[in-house]
């Protein structure tokens, strides 16, 4: 309740709306014990507790027993719905997206007897939850996370890209309409 | 992927059907959304899903069209994928114009279809790809929710018929599975009609004319 009790402060009514943009760090969980580490920039427009988004994940490295990948850089697009629009706004929703993927697992042997890796674009869906915290009129921090399903096809064995990630970071409001 | 994960999708989005606005389409909107595909007629041993984006106009106050562009990519039992990039458009006639509105589509597509074999370490099976051009035909039935003035979800079945299909065969032996790409013309393949259960969400723009 105490830290509710502010959030009439930052309340939105139905004709604002807010612009913005918000990097983070983002730690994903694999099976068999294995993470990942990404950049994550997103963008979004929400208005009405309804959140366009856009959000982009830059693959920075993979630890464990079975790092995967070379690299699954991935860009989902969707909603969110914001259950309130206070100081403290959690939310909830799901996008679509593409994976950017290479597998660092199966290579082929080619014709000049290299073996190569072949990257390839595959669709995913991210069922996302996640809250943010004002600590001002235009920054918040930001937690958040997703379920991602999508598998990696190539020219060789297949790769769910199956993952739990979490985020965490600032966002900033770029525009930041509020009625007076 | 399955029906029971399209299914969740729906169980997901009914949880915050209650805060919607009363809203109706009306004539000159411009709607833009993303879409998620499951084929619910694949062979037991294909999985895969596809996504997709989506731009409507509505004609008149009960008429839309609709252009489309979806990614679609199919495991085939491990031994070979298929990945399949399709465009079409819709023609969409909603039966009520309310904040639920049923809607039935008829259209047309291209796709580009690619069956790739899997290649193992010391054999390379790139060059047994076969990739094929095809226009096909797709009607369906839907329903549509206006969450509030801006977005709204719609659930909707689609039946895609194609004038041609990739000829490629996944035979199973008692070593497993194996992907023949090389099947001659006239032998009988038993091939699936897609179906399509279709989840999407459309944003509203803009108002292109009053």
């Amino acid at each position: 309740m105490l830290l509710l009790l502010p959030s009439q402060l930052f309340a939105q009514s139905e004709e604002d709306y807010d612009l913005n943009v918000g990097l983070y760090y983002s730690a994903g969980f694999l099976t068999e014990q294995t993470q990942t580490s990404n950049a994550h920039l997103s963008v979004g427009f929400l208005k009405n507790k309804i959140e366009g988004s856009l959000d982009l994940f830059y693959f920075l490295n993979a630890q464990g027993e079975r790092e995967r990948f070379n690299f699954n850089h991935q860009l989902f697009l969707g909603a969110n719905y914001y259950f309130m629009v206070n100081k403290i706004k959690p939310y909830v929703g799901v996008q679509v997206g593409l994976a950017s993927s290479e597998s660092s697992e199966y290579g082929v042997f080619n014709t000049n007897n290299e073996l190569v890796y072949e990257s390839s674009i595959n669709p995913l869906t991210s069922f996302n939850f996640g809250v943010k915290y004002a600590v001002s009129e235009r920054f918040n921090i930001t937690f958040s996370g997703r379920q991602i399903f999508g598998k990696h096809l190539a020219n060789s064995y297949s790769t769910y890209l199956d993952e739990l990630r979490f985020s965490f970071g600032i966002n900033y409001s770029i525009i930041n309409k509020t009625t007076p | 992927m399955s029906i029971k994960y399209c299914c969740s999708i729906l169980f997901f989005m009914i949880g915050i059907l209650g805060y919607g606005q009363e809203n109706q389409d009306n004539a000159g909107d411009f709607q833009f959304g993303v879409r998620l595909n499951q084929n619910i007629n694949l062979p037991q041993y294909e999985e895969g899903f596809g996504i997709g984006v989506q731009a409507k106009v509505n004609v008149l106050d009960n008429l839309n069209i609709e252009i489309y562009s979806n990614i679609e990519t199919l495991d085939l039992g491990n031994v070979g994928n298929l990945k399949q990039n399709e465009f079409g458009f819709s023609a969409v006639v909603p039966f009520l114009n309310h904040k639920l509105s049923p809607f039935i589509f008829l259209g047309a597509n291209y796709s580009n279809i690619k069956v790739t074999p899997v290649s193992y370490l010391f054999s390379n099976r790139e060059s047994e790809s076969i990739a094929l051009n095809s226009f096909g035909l797709h009607a369906g039935i839907g329903a549509q929710y206006n969450l509030n003035d801006r977005l709204s979800i719609a659930l909707s079945y689609r039946f895609l018929y194609r004038f041609d299909q990739p000829i490629y065969e996944v035979q199973s032996s008692d070593f497993g599975l194996y992907l023949n790409t090389a099947v001659l013309p006239n032998t009988e393949i038993e091939s699936k009609d897609p179906m399509y259960l279709q989840f999407s969400l459309n944003y509203r723009i803009m108002k292109l004319w009053n």
